[in-house]
């Protein structure tokens, strides 16, 4: 299928290597559609953030409302849940990071192992599927089975002779159930970007590793992980850089006032400070502050990253 | 390979294009020419079908051509708020009454509607006090829609009541020996202890899942805002949430979950939940939403589940002082705005009069006459059509409560929202609609945290005796009184406080 | 020949135990679905008899899917998802290619400085307010376009495949420009055809990004009858957790709920398969060397 390729380059009309200066050229005219759309629709707006410094009117609009300083910030550093939700949001992002991070690219490389063409796709087709279902209903699937009364995992827990609990209400279960819950509805899906860089790997290393002797298991650590660190470490790098971002829709959905002490996140904050009175300068002003910290630790992990070997995103 | 590629880029561009021109820029044409008249607000039912003849009716009526906004109600404050900041406004819009619908004066994205008002007859005959509560800074900002003073009920298995013997509950002793039979004495006779005597939904409507406890001990409580009462002499207000009345209203549903009557899931359930495990007949007590009966029949067909099952409204019970309440009066549902950018503020103004007048009501709420309903001996009678969803989907304004609509509409289920509208006790929150700015920055944190210790009080993670430390944490750390203070000048100004 | 033995043992306990995890992923991963499925077509009385927690089908109806179908809104919805979502994926993965590739090359001028500046946009935004106005200044409020341009390159998904493009072996570029071919020419008739599973993730992903995207339809779209099928759909689920204030609405069954679901979760389920057939274990650079 892919035999006729190098044939076709020979149809080019100019021989030789083109000079330097024209392949620049050539490099920064495909780059200009995407400057084009980075400035226009990301850039363009940005001048919006300066409501987070700024008492925000619709009357007056984003240039001429009047300029607040650091007041919104300071609301929600001294709000006497600042520190809490600081923690919350830290602890819940770190430990879906920790447990369902390396569980993608261990069902990536299950998967990549089953020879059986239609038992892959099978089971990579349904790991797939919760990531698809939204919270809102994984939350009434979840509070079914989870139920003190009635659920099944209670009644597991009932005939093992003990009392049932009630996870949803625990400030112990929360967080692992967040977590838990997470990897069961997006591992699938996450693998599929491993999968995808696993499909690039040269089989000929593979071949290779076989005549060694080397067993499966060798295979997998000695060509399948080397072959996607890069995309592990970018991967990586990304989610770090998100850990403020610790799941609204899902702890939205799943969060009650029993719990509020370990679930309460900053994205949860926000939109109860915004549901009444729509506060666009507040949710700015720590959408920036989310921002700065997603900032520093991309350039972080990026560095580290780059320190230990590997190619970051730079 | 390349052919298959050229190919579909080919596919590609004739989407492109045939989407592109299928898709005019900007608005459609306004048909027939003269005036039109923008409207958004959430969709109230089901959308109508694409050639309206409700909306033709009307459009000949008024000789204007109508547009219709309706975002999902999810995400309907945004969209507001957007289309007001970017001046790109619809020329009437609505807004929930609990929202900030000042501000929207104060920014200048709405205007004062005194000049426009005169003559318009209908509109004259709403209520002088919803008149009030839309008037600010001295003149009238807003078209109030009010009609309902409560739509929640106290609803209880008179089934079971009957089976064991027992009364309608009048009294909270009454009530608890009732809801604790429905625990313990086996109500739905499968001999297993599988039932509960009550169960909620923290979210519930309007916030209080639990109002009619705190209301038999002569309180009021809210999960969505702070709440107040006028102190006896007058002179203050008091913070309801913060009320030492409250502990002891605590301190009776603590006696519930000890006990076990209280499904230990209230904290998480949700409506869903609810109706299923009202319909599977697992509780017997709870405050919801008027028409819980009716979605159970209809939806969830309680009726072939379980024949005998029978959910009735009760007046709620009296407490220890002789106090009762079943829930905060509705201050307004909604107030109707006419935006700075409407370029016609009296037509806009002469719709809603005219859906607020006899004629105008009925083709909005019944639809069209003869072809949606039809009066039959003075009785009105929707006929099929007429009782699908989309029908009074131009209803934003509601005069008073209309008994005929909701009988006819839901039959016996209508009697049950009469009744519950029109002869409950309720109590008044006296801050209702009042916005400051300390409301703003502090009463989501301080409400986060009642919300959180009411819940602790009532599964006894905390107890009662701590209430002095919890109402002094909210006080100081979570700055109630600083609320409350600000509530306390604004109501000054109205003069609701001496 | 004996160390060989062991090794195929250990191989197949290894196969053995991958394949019970897997079947478990399977079973696990089904379970909601399945009970979406078993939920929307189960008639409320059977489902209320037998308890969410575990169904097992009874009495079947396939009213909900009547109600869905039926609708006419609901179909002129589905057209516009469609419509939005091819057209939408191919804006977003031509556009993204066309960046990537360059980013992917040393040799590209001020590499770093476009990257940190597409990176700062991933974090930083300007919010909603600024990108309404822009959007109607374009003249794109109750067009297609506004659902499509201002999310045209994931910035996320855009170093997502400049990184599969840099993990491409460098040979590749130097034969081809020995042979004179410009930089485009390379993108399309040398990297193109070896990226097959990164584009078919990525558009994957693009796709499913446009098919359930509701948000900006509701901001950008006031003309109900180009609302996007989720903008319809979403109330229909959400509601039952959003209590409203009148009490006044249309409450919808279990089954509805979970047709919706159903219905927009299908198309994905069927055309994901096809797309997994472009990420076979060294499909790309298997097939050079061949």
């Amino acid at each position: 299928m892919h035999s006729g390729r190098r044939i076709s380059l020979h149809s080019s009309r100019c021989h030789g290597p083109l000079p330097k200066a024209a392949r620049n050229r050539g490099l920064l005219t495909m780059l200009v559609p995407g400057l084009i759309y980075f400035s226009v629709f990301c850039y363009g707006p940005m001048y919006g953030a300066m409501i987070a410094f700024k008492d925000y009117s619709m009357l007056t609009g984003i240039w001429g409302s009047p300029w607040a300083g650091f007041k919104h910030f300071a609301n929600f550093f001294s709000s006497p849940s600042f520190w809490p939700l600081l923690r919350n949001t830290f602890l819940i992002s770190f430990y879906k990071l920790a447990f369902g991070f390396p569980v993608a690219i261990a069902l990536a490389l299950m998967l990549n192992e089953v020879e059986s063409k239609w038992l892959k796709g099978v089971v990579q087709t349904i790991s797939a599927v919760p990531h698809f279902v939204s919270w809102v209903v994984i939350a009434g699937i979840m509070t079914a089975m989870l139920s003190p009364t009635e659920g099944l995992i209670n009644e597991l827990v009932k005939s093992a002779g003990r009392r049932p609990v009630f996870f949803l209400g625990s400030k112990q279960w929360f967080r692992p159930i967040l977590v838990v819950s997470e990897i069961w509805k997006e591992s699938g899906w996450s693998a599929i970007i491993y999968l995808a860089a696993m499909s690039g790997i040269d089989p000929a290393l593979y071949e290779a590793a076989r005549v060694d002797g080397a067993s499966k298991y060798r295979q997998i650590i000695n060509v399948t992980l080397p072959g996607i660190r890069s995309t592990i470490a970018v991967l990586f790098i990304l989610k770090v850089g998100n850990i403020l971002n610790a799941g609204f829709e899902q702890v939205f959905t799943l969060i009650n006032p029993l719990v509020m002490s370990v679930g309460d996140i900053i994205d949860t904050w926000v939109y109860r400070n915004g549901l009444v009175y729509h506060q666009y300068s507040l949710a700015t002003a720590v959408n920036l502050f989310k921002s700065v910290v997603g900032m520093v630790l991309i350039f972080s992990s990026n560095w580290l990253i780059r320190r230990s070997g590997e190619r970051g995103i730079w | 390979m390349r052919k298959t590629m050229l190919t579909r880029l080919a596919v590609v561009a004739l989407l492109t294009i045939a989407i592109s021109v299928g898709c005019p820029l900007g608005l459609e044409a306004a048909a027939g020419g003269g005036a039109t008249l923008t409207m958004m607000y959430p969709p109230p039912r089901a959308l109508p079908p694409a050639n309206d003849p409700i909306k033709a009716e009307l459009e000949s009526k008024l000789g204007v051509t109508l547009r219709v906004i309706n975002p999902p109600l999810e995400g309907y404050l945004e969209k507001i708020n957007i289309q007001v900041a970017s001046r790109d406004m619809p020329d009437i819009f609505t807004c929930p009454w609990q929202n900030d619908w000042r501000q929207f004066a104060d920014e200048g994205a709405i205007v004062p509607l005194d000049q426009y008002l005169s003559g318009l007859t209908n509109l004259s005959k709403l209520p002088k006090a919803d008149w009030d509560k839309v008037t600010y800074k001295g003149k009238v900002y807003a078209v109030p829609v009010g009609g309902f003073r409560n739509f929640a009920g106290l609803f209880v298995r008179k089934d079971w009541l009957d089976k064991l013997g027992l009364p309608i509950p009048k009294t909270m002793d009454e009530m608890y020996t009732v809801l604790k039979a429905f625990t313990e004495n086996d109500p739905d006779g499968n001999g297993r202890p599988d039932t509960y005597g009550l169960t909620a939904q923290t979210s519930g409507v309007d916030g209080s899942c639990f109002q009619w406890v705190f209301g038999a001990h002569g309180s009021m409580h809210s999960s969505m805002r702070s709440i107040y009462a006028v102190a006896r002499d007058g002179a203050g207000v008091v913070d309801m949430n913060l009320n030492p009345a409250n502990a002891q209203a605590l301190k009776w549903l603590n006696r519930l979950h000890v006990e076990g009557i209280l499904d230990p899931e209230w904290v998480v359930n949700t409506p869903d939940q609810i109706y299923m495990k009202l319909a599977q007949g697992k509780v017997g007590c709870i405050w919801y939403t008027w028409n819980l009966p009716y979605v159970l029949d209809t939806r969830f067909k309680l009726k072939e589940v379980d024949p005998e099952a029978q959910w009735i409204e009760i007046k709620p019970p009296v407490g220890p002082g002789g106090a009762s309440s079943l829930g905060k009066e509705q201050g307004l549902v909604s107030v109707i705005m006419v935006s700075s950018s409407c370029k016609n503020p009296r037509l806009a103004l002469e719709f809603l009069d005219y859906i607020a007048g006899e004629e105008g009501k009925r083709l909005v709420n019944y639809g069209i006459e003869k072809r949606h309903y039809n009066y039959i001996n003075g009785e009105l009678v929707f006929t099929d059509e007429g009782k699908q969803d989309w029908i009074s989907h131009y209803a934003i304004l509601k005069v008073g409560f209309d008994s005929d609509f909701w009988t006819s509409k839901y039959g016996m289920y209508g009697k049950i929202l009469e009744n519950l509208a029109l002869n409950m006790p309720l109590t008044a929150d006296a801050a209702d609609g009042v916005v400051t700015e300390a409301k703003k920055k502090y009463d989501a944190d301080l409400i986060a945290y009642v919300n959180e210790m009411y819940c602790r009080f009532i599964t006894g993670e905390e107890p009662i005796s701590n209430w002095p430390n919890f109402a002094d944490t909210a006080r100081k750390r979570y700055h109630a009184d600083e609320i409350r203070d600000s509530v306390v000048q604004a109501l000054k100004r109205t003069g609701v406080v001496k | 020949m004996s160390t060989r033995t062991i090794l195929g043992r250990s191989d197949r306990a290894f196969d053995v135990s991958i394949y019970v995890v897997l079947v478990m992923v399977a079973v696990v991963g089904l379970y909601p679905f399945l009970h979406v499925l078993l939920v929307s077509v189960t008639a409320p009385e059977t489902l209320i008899r037998r308890g969410t927690g575990f169904i097992w089908p009874g009495k079947m109806t396939l009213e909900a899917y009547r109600e869905v179908f039926g609708s006419e809104a609901i179909r002129r919805a589905l057209l516009m998802s469609i419509a939005r979502t091819v057209v939408g994926t191919a804006v977003n993965l031509t556009l993204t290619t066309l960046t990537a590739f360059p980013l992917s090359r040393e040799a590209l001028p001020g590499r770093n400085v476009f990257l940190t500046l597409i990176v700062f946009t991933m974090l930083f935004s300007g919010g909603i307010i600024p990108t309404y106005l822009l959007v109607a200044r374009l003249k794109l409020v109750d067009t297609i376009w506004a659902l499509i341009l201002p999310t045209a390159i994931s910035p996320y998904y855009l170093i997502i495949m400049k990184n599969y493009f840099e993990g491409l072996p460098e040979e590749l570029y130097e034969a081809a420009s020995m042979e004179g071919a410009s930089e485009l020419q390379i993108l399309t008739r040398v990297i193109l055809p070896l990226s097959r599973p990164i584009l078919a993730t990525l558009g994957l992903f693009y796709a499913v990004y446009h098919w359930n995207a509701f948000f900006d339809a509701m901001i950008f779209i006031n003309d109900r009858s180009k609302y996007p099928l989720q903008v319809l759909l979403r109330e229909i689920v959400v509601q039952g957790n959003v209590q409203d204030m009148m009490g006044d609405r249309v409450i919808f069954g279990q089954n509805m709920k979970m047709a919706v679901i159903a219905v927009t979760t299908i198309p994905i389920l069927v055309i994901y398969p096809l797309i997994q057939r472009h990420f076979a274990k060294g499909i790309t650079l298997g097939a050079i060397k061949g």
